[in-house]
């Protein structure tokens, strides 16, 4: 989280030119995907936005109340590619998400479909919302 | 930068969540440490880029087209083409959610689109494909024979030295 940096990248090579940001994380420049994150009851639901990403490209952590997101995208287009139209950047995609200390680690879940991650964290038994009980007295 | 965590639950880490957001959103990424990978994104006016962006270069058959389309699938997207114009609809179903799920963080959007792209060549229509694969969607474009361009090789004049 700290020494994150941001910097002004100038793409195109011909094509006019148009402005995008990117950062580095853990000096690596990388893309930050867009997250919508749930609670459904016994757990949280992460839908990350990782087009371009393989399946078996993309590792996803828990670690110390905290998930994590590298996605690796290969790029699509040959190197030193002019291109005519130029409206996004390529390239992976990273994500911590502070989550908190309510997570079971161990049963964490995660798939890919279309290009959403979907990742299921279940919730630890101290978390889980708990019915009381209320019982009449006699 | 201070941790935040999903569960600040009180009235008052409710509004400064909501405070954070605006700030996100109006203030130029540098200052706030948000990447943002559309131009016109930071001073929250994305609706004005025209969507989806595509990316569309060519090599000298062929003219390509890429768009980036999370979550969408194939029956989704509609590609038409009528002469140089290209024209890219979805109509995206809603996401299946389960029941009784609370929103916490809400930045991925999925609108429905239309967008038209003017082609700067002539395209043989009868041979674009469109694949979707990991939400990308790529349409290749096999340009005609006399939109390529053609390699003419320079010969020496026969008797010149």
């Amino acid at each position: 989280m700290s020494n994150r940096q941001i910097e002004v990248n100038r793409t195109g090579s011909g094509a006019p030119e148009r402005e995008r940001e990117r950062e580095r994380v853990s000096g690596r420049w990388s893309y930050r995907p867009r997250v919508d994150v749930y609670d459904v009851n016994d757990e949280l639901l992460v839908l990350a936005d990782v087009p371009g990403a393989h399946p078996e490209k993309i590792d996803v952590q828990f670690d110390d109340g905290v998930l994590r997101i590298h996605a690796h995208v290969e790029p699509r287009q040959p190197a030193e590619t002019a291109f005519i139209d130029h409206e996004y950047g390529i390239g992976d995609f990273d994500r911590e998400i502070e989550i908190g200390d309510i997570i079971d680690p161990d049963k964490v879940d995660a798939e890919m479909k279309h290009g959403v991650l979907r990742i299921t964290l279940p919730k630890s038994a101290a978390a889980k919302p708990r019915r009381i009980p209320v019982k009449q007295k006699k | 930068m201070r941790r935040r965590t999903l569960f600040e639950s009180s009235p008052l880490g409710t509004l400064r969540r909501e405070v954070d957001r605006l700030f996100h959103r109006f203030m130029p990424p540098a200052s706030t440490g948000e990447m943002l990978r559309h131009p016109l994104e930071h001073i929250g006016c994305s609706w004005l880029h025209a969507y989806p962006p595509t990316n569309v270069w060519e090599d000298n058959g062929t003219l390509y087209l890429e768009a980036e389309l999370p979550g969408m699938r194939e029956d989704e997207i509609d590609v038409t083409i009528s002469g140089h114009e290209l024209v890219l609809k979805g109509t995206p179903k809603p996401e299946e959610m389960p029941e009784g799920a609370t929103p916490l963080i809400r930045e991925r959007d999925v609108p429905s689109f239309s967008r038209v792209i003017h082609l700067p060549v002539e395209i043989d229509q009868a041979k674009i494909t469109a694949t979707l694969e990991n939400g990308i969607l790529t349409l290749t474009m096999p340009k005609t024979e006399s939109a390529r361009s053609r390699q003419i090789k320079v010969r020496p004049v026969a008797g010149a030295v």
